[in-house]
């Protein structure tokens, strides 16, 4: 069986500057990957390549088999994709919002679809609220039910719990353990918080200037280092120019 | 997978409703019509003064024994009411236009739903097929209610049927005029689009509007040297037609100079069109229609060239997706 | 006197508006050069008319050019200022409340010893300023232009109707300014602060005019269209009494068309007095009313929806 993710050598320029260094790297199906670097470390890069929106300047990648570049449109009915902050159409309410994406998607019966993720995500009061009404972490979770109403293996999440309080943070943690323990989900995140990663994932990658640092499961780091003090320091020892 | 129609119908369904929930578009359209019924009321109870003029003279004259036979009754086209209306459609149809395809990139920018779209199973030209379709859609719409009011209101003012030939030429400016405005369409999209500010892209829009519809055909009439000079140049100077034209065989590339930067005028190319088919100019009034598209199927195959020449512009050019997101 | 420097620097820095401005000053050259062009057409077609008239032994009349008003080569400018003068103005307005407004810097001006009214004086101080900036140039411009036409003395009478000109020009951009300005501060979504007074801007140049003096909308851009006679009968005469006053485009068109010497203004029923009046008040009524906005801001909303 293909992994979830493969990524081969990728690299991604702008001029002179290197996003992407040379990064392999590969994911299992049903991880949850914690992808850990400093602001500008090339996170949202590697996203926008494996969400197919960019496209790399060389190396390759693919979704479950699927390369992103050559055959992209296989690749996308794989994924699902949250972005950081996400904003949906704010005059539209989140029904609406759903119908939209699960159409452009493809999804049979979409309606009862709609009904059912709503339930998952347990906010099927949501339905009929215009967007543009909703809190952060209600928006949060309208834009989590749009990325898994077509049933994607892979789910890549970019900064999840940005901007949320406390409980949303919580709330939003545990629904993504319930989509890749109930639902068989991989999950793919990029996250700058340390906490977020030992709560929530099963693995981590660290990534420093472009360039992986360190690529272990949870219970590897945490056999070798204990708890999440260690962890940090693990990270700081790791990206020691984000640091200072 | 859904089939590519079906995306792009989805698109186009949701660019329609989206729009009718703005109140940006509800205000534009209905702009266009309370100018253009002004415009049409304002035009007939001029041309009723007119009448009223010509009426009080008629009397005056006979209560004095005199002959009418050198007064001259007002002639009455209705179709010439439309004038006007025409220059309306012209200037704030090209805004309607330039506003919905700004508000078609502006509602994608800055927000992640460009970013979803494209990671569905979706290709770039379904995703802007359905953008176009479904602003056509809305375009179509607004002039149609704008030119059946206007039909209707003619109707009314006037006091004379319709009859199915002057139908049939307000249904041909109304194709026209869905070119044109699409066109202005093509060029807010494409520009909010591209530009890496949108207030820099809707104000560029702006721009070219100014320039193309307002700016160029002043300039064409200002570089006619006949308008420099009270009453005409030559006329003035006394001086006779063929000399006149022999004058002017030395300024044939100024000649030529003005006619193109006429020429470069969409607006221009749509109001000759108009004006030539509702026979608001004189020399085209009563003649059949056949003929009238023939002598001006220049115009139109400019305004198709013009319209097809974005569409292929829209679609040939990549879009930057993970810029496009980024906050503007 | 701060805030108007600030809110000044903010305008020359915002692309849009240097881009617009920019837009304003390759017309105003363009104008000149048209103005140039035409002008040096006619005489060119003067020279060759002299030799027909001289074979045909008829007596050679006067060259027209002479006999056009020095001023009437600045026609074009009542356009452009009409058309982009206006335009960027309104755009300049909006920017200068717009651009705090969204750095949600407001929240922090209204909690400084600092009064709105001082707020709002000095966004009209920064939008008087940059009028003047651009007109200025415009007007150097002119001035290059003219000296370059061979012939033609600067006199007194001449930088009189330049200045006059200006002035008006001034009073009526400053106008849409203030109306941009305005919206940029009263409405909650940006797109219908922008769309608002742009709107307005049609309504007054296009529609106004056309209810008015049934001038269209195309002729209503030119200046020559001052001299279109009103018809006759109780509806211009009702609409041009209620609508006259309040129809700041035809005022300045008049204004403008008259010290150009472009028209004689002969069909209108506008006076220089009642147009002027008209401007001025236009312009008091809109800085009142930018007060009024700016002080009823809420401050803790105070930036836009959209």
């Amino acid at each position: 069986m293909d992994p979830a993710i493969g990524i081969d050598r990728l690299s991604k320029r702008y001029g002179s500057l290197a996003a992407l260094d040379n990064l392999t790297l590969e994911i299992d199906r049903s991880e949850i990957f914690g992808f850990l670097g400093h602001n500008g470390a090339g996170k949202t890069t590697t996203i926008n390549i494996l969400t197919t929106l960019l496209a790399p300047t060389s190396g390759s990648a693919s979704i479950c088999g699927c390369d992103v570049v050559a055959d992209s449109m296989k690749a996308r009915q794989h994924i699902g994709y949250v972005p950081e902050n996400v904003r949906l159409y704010d005059s539209m309410t989140a029904r609406d919002n759903l119908l939209f994406f699960a159409r452009l998607s493809g999804v049979r019966e979409p309606s009862q679809r709609i009904g059912e993720v709503l339930a998952i995500l347990d906010c099927p009061e949501l339905a009929t609220k215009r967007v543009g009404d909703m809190s952060k972490g209600q928006r949060q979770r309208i834009g989590l039910a749009q990325a898994i109403l077509h049933r994607p293996d892979v789910l890549f999440l970019d900064e999840p719990t940005s901007g949320l309080d406390p409980l949303g943070i919580k709330t939003l943690r545990d629904l993504i353990v319930k989509l890749n323990r109930t639902l068989g989900m991989t999950i793919f995140m990029n996250t700058h918080l340390i906490s977020e990663v030992s709560k929530t994932c099963t693995s981590i990658g660290v990534l420093n200037h472009g360039r992986l640092a360190y690529r272990d499961t949870i219970a590897g780091v945490l056999a070798r280092f204990g708890d999440d003090q260690t962890l940090e320091e693990l990270y700081l020892s790791l990206t020691p120019a984000a640091a200072a | 997978m859904t089939s590519r129609p079906a995306q792009i119908a989805t698109i186009a369904g949701k660019e329609i409703h989206d729009a009718l929930r703005t109140h940006v578009l509800s205000l534009l359209t209905g702009f266009l019509i309370l100018a253009a019924m002004v415009s049409l009321t304002v035009s007939s109870i001029a041309l009723h003064a007119e009448y009223l003029t010509y009426v009080q003279s008629r009397d005056l004259l006979l209560s004095l024994g005199k002959s009418i036979n050198d007064l001259v009754p007002p002639a009455f086209f209705p179709l010439k009411l439309l004038r006007g209306f025409v220059e309306h459609v012209e200037i704030i149809g090209a805004v309607l236009g330039i506003v919905l395809g700004y508000r078609a990139a502006a509602v994608e920018r800055g927000h992640s739903t460009l970013m979803l779209i494209m990671t569905r199973p979706l290709g770039r030209t379904a995703f802007l097929a359905g953008k176009l379709a479904g602003n056509m859609v809305l375009i179509v719409a607004g002039l149609a209610a704008t030119f059946a009011l206007g039909a209707l209101a003619l109707f009314v003012i006037s006091g004379v049927g319709l009859g199915a030939a002057d139908l049939l030429r307000i249904a041909i400016v109304f194709a026209a005029a869905i070119l044109y405005v699409g066109s202005f369409f093509l060029l807010g999209f494409i520009l909010a689009l591209g530009f890496a500010r949108l207030p820099t892209a809707l104000l560029v829009a702006f721009a070219v509007w100014l320039t193309l519809v307002l700016i160029a055909p002043q300039i064409g009439d200002t570089m006619d040297p006949d308008n420099q000079v009270a009453g005409g140049v030559f006329r003035k100077l006394g001086i006779a037609k063929p000399e006149e034209k022999e004058i002017l065989k030395s300024f044939a590339t100024y000649e030529t100079i003005r006619d193109d930067i006429e020429q470069a005028s969409p607006a221009k190319h749509f109001e000759r069109f108009s004006f030539a088919v509702l026979g608001i100019k004189d020399i085209y009034n009563g003649q059949p229609l056949a003929d009238v598209i023939l002598d001006r199927l220049a115009d139109l195959w400019w305004l198709l060239g013009i319209f097809a020449g974005l569409v292929l512009y829209l679609f040939a050019r990549p879009l930057n997706i993970a810029r496009l997101s980024k906050e503007q | 006197m701060l805030s108007a420097m600030f809110a000044a620097r903010i305008g020359w820095r915002d692309r849009t508006v240097v881009l617009l401005a920019a837009l304003f000053f390759a017309m105003v050259l363009v104008s000149a050069y048209l103005g140039w062009s035409a002008t040096a057409t006619v005489n060119a077609i003067y020279a060759k008319a002299v030799p027909v008239f001289q074979a045909q032994g008829k007596p050679v009349p006067a060259n027209p050019v002479g006999e056009m008003p020095p001023l009437s080569l600045l026609r074009n400018m009542v356009t452009y200022v009409a058309l982009l003068g206006a335009l960027a103005a309104l755009v300049l307005g909006h920017q200068v409340v717009a651009s705090d407004r969204k750095a949600g810097v407001l929240p922090l001006v209204f909690s400084r010893p600092a009064s709105r009214i001082g707020l709002a004086l000095g966004k009209i101080g920064a939008l008087v300023l940059a009028v003047v900036a651009v007109l200025l140039g415009a007007g150097l411009v002119n001035v290059l232009t003219m000296l370059l036409l061979p012939g033609l003395a600067l006199d007194g009478t001449i930088w009189l109707g330049m200045i006059e000109f200006y002035g008006v020009a001034a009073l009526y951009m400053l106008a849409f300014g203030l109306l941009g300005a305005i919206c940029a501060t009263a409405f909650a979504s940006e797109s219908m602060a922008l769309l608002t007074p742009v709107t307005i801007w049609l309504a007054l140049t296009f529609i106004v005019p056309q209810v008015t003096a049934n001038i269209g909308p195309m002729a209503a851009l030119n200046p020559q269209s001052v001299n279109l006679e009103v018809p006759g009968g109780s509806f211009f005469a009702v609409t041009s009494a209620l609508l006259g006053p309040l129809s700041i485009a035809e005022s300045y068109r008049f204004l403008s068309a008259s010290i150009l010497e472009v028209t004689s203004g002969a069909g209108t029923t506008i006076t220089a007095g009642g147009a002027m009046l008209s401007l001025v008040f236009a312009n008091l009524a809109l800085a009142g009313a930018l007060i009024v906005a700016i002080a009823r801001l809420d401050a803790c909303r105070s930036g836009y929806r959209d």
